[in-house]
């Protein structure tokens, strides 16, 4: 089985782990990024490309090229540095179809049509359910695991899974399922699928919250260590206590500083909006949330 | 084999968490304590696994590591496993976290917003020594002058036991107003710790 070589970038702002995957084994090294970040003071309206140039200085001292810009989902939580990332080194931007229905959930709330093509054409590339694909000469293929939002997907490459928020390490659990046509039936009904996937598969996430003085921020678990001691989806926690304790615990959750600056953004595949004389807006709808 | 190299204490709050990585390789009581409060990796030495460090932080063989423990000793040996493994860029911080306090580095847990006990013997410690004296002069007294004052042993070890359960100590009490014990006045950055006494983003 091919195992991919991982490099993971925590940006603590945001907690998120951006991921470069790639494989060695090819005379044309190329490479995928998996859920970059573009940072941004939510009170200036400022962007800085620190965390996405990391991303991008390690891909040039490994020689590599970029292949794939990959999405796992709309985040909720900070602005991917996709379109960035494309500019200064190419690649496909690609996601799964599912965004679609994302897109016209919020076109609700931002009235964005004009700005936020409907056909989601402002990815290059949206992923049917279980396609199948390559970086290089590895192998990789979707899988659809919604709950935490209608349209998350994992990526199954090699050995590895990249599961954004679907799970977290062990101890930490799993994402939040309170957004707009989020599930906690369907979170636990995608961690089955992905449990299921071989015990000793390398389980990759799209945050980690480590617990307060018991260690640092850490990006892996095997298929196994999740099976066993996921606090919220081991093995031994059936469906109903699941969706119970979810639900609760998502009861009067705050929603994120970013998210309407991250979900406008992230639908354009990380633009900002129409430009008016030059300017670029983020677009804030009153009393919508 | 790469050779260890050494980073001073006050160079930490330069490195880059994007593109480097400390390791923590203390004990989980002293991590508790106290800790770097930025992205950094906790294996304690003696299940320091170089494998499992390239998985769970997600970095490679080429990725610059600093090891960080008390005062540098275990960070030396930690180092030397790395570079034992193939890791390529590996250094320890001098002077471990014992050092970081006095340097400008933010760093988090109770430990890090404590006031400084100074060089001095902290308060407990100086407790069951006084404690100690105490009875060997009371078993003294009972042996060469009276066994009479074996009654003080008993009634101090009721006091003990009071002490521990109201969680009231004269004893400690009187011993923190001792000389000894008064917080020194500091001058310059060797007292600020972390970041608990600077700005926060405000306007100020």
């Amino acid at each position: 089985m091919h195992t991919p070589n991982v490099r993971g970038f925590f940006d603590p702002a945001t907690a998120t782990w951006t991921y470069v995957v790639w494989s060695t084994n090819n005379a044309v090294a190329q490479c995928a990024v998996i859920d970059s970040v573009l940072d941004y003071d939510i009170y200036s309206c400022t962007t800085k490309t620190t965390s996405a140039d990391a991303v991008i200085d390690f891909i040039q001292e490994k020689r590599l090229s970029l292949q794939w810009i990959l999405e796992t989902h709309i985040h909720a939580d900070h602005i991917t540095a996709a379109h960035y990332l494309q500019q200064k080194l190419g690649g496909t931007i690609a996601i799964s179809k599912h965004i679609l229905a994302i897109v016209h959930t919020w076109e609700a709330y931002f009235q964005n049509s004009a700005d936020t093509p409907q056909d989601g054409r402002q990815f290059d590339h949206l992923f049917e359910d279980d396609e199948e694909f390559t970086i290089a000469d590895l192998p990789a293929k979707i899988m659809y695991t919604p709950g935490h939002t209608p349209a998350d997907t994992s990526y199954i490459i090699g050995n590895a899974v990249f599961v954004g928020d679907a799970m977290f390490l062990p101890d930490v659990g799993s994402g939040r399922c309170d957004f707009p046509g989020g599930s906690a039936e369907d979170a636990y009904d995608s961690s089955r699928k992905l449990l299921a996937l071989p015990g000793d598969y390398r389980m990759y996430v799209g945050h980690d919250y480590p617990p307060e003085g018991m260690r640092g921020p850490r990006c892996m678990a095997t298929i196994d260590q999740q099976q066993q001691t996921n606090n919220r989806l081991s093995y031994s926690v059936d469906k109903h206590s699941f969706i119970a304790r979810r639900n609760a615990d998502d009861t009067g959750k705050p929603v994120p500083h970013l998210l309407l600056p991250s979900i406008q953004a992230n639908l354009r595949a990380g633009q900002f909006g129409e430009a008016v004389n030059g300017v670029q807006f983020v677009k804030l709808p009153v009393n919508m949330l | 084999m790469s050779q260890l190299s050494e980073l001073p204490a006050s160079e930490v709050v330069y490195l880059d968490h994007l593109r480097t990585l400390v390791v923590d390789v203390r004990t989980a009581p002293e991590y508790a304590d106290i800790r770097l409060a930025g992205p950094h990796a906790f294996m304690p030495l003696d299940t320091l696994d170089p494998e499992q460090l390239l998985l769970q932080y997600g970095i490679t063989r080429d990725t610059p590591v600093y090891a960080l423990c008390a005062s540098g000793a275990r960070a030396r040996k930690a180092g030397e496993a790395l570079l034992a493994a193939g890791f390529t860029r590996v250094a320890l911080v001098q002077g471990g976290i014992t050092a970081l306090k006095g340097v400008e580095v933010p760093l988090a847990g109770p430990g890090a917003t404590r006031k400084e006990q100074g060089k001095g013997i902290p308060l407990e410690r100086q407790l069951r020594i006084a404690i100690g004296i105490l009875f060997v002069f009371i078993t003294a007294l009972a042996c060469w002058v009276h066994p009479i004052f074996s009654v003080l042993a008993f009634l101090f070890s009721v006091g003990l036991v009071a002490s521990a359960i109201l969680n009231r100590c004269g004893l400690a009490f009187l011993l923190a107003k001792a000389p000894w014990n008064k917080q020194q006045s500091c001058s310059g950055s060797s007292c600020s710790i972390g970041g608990a006494n600077k700005p926060g983003a405000s306007c100020q």
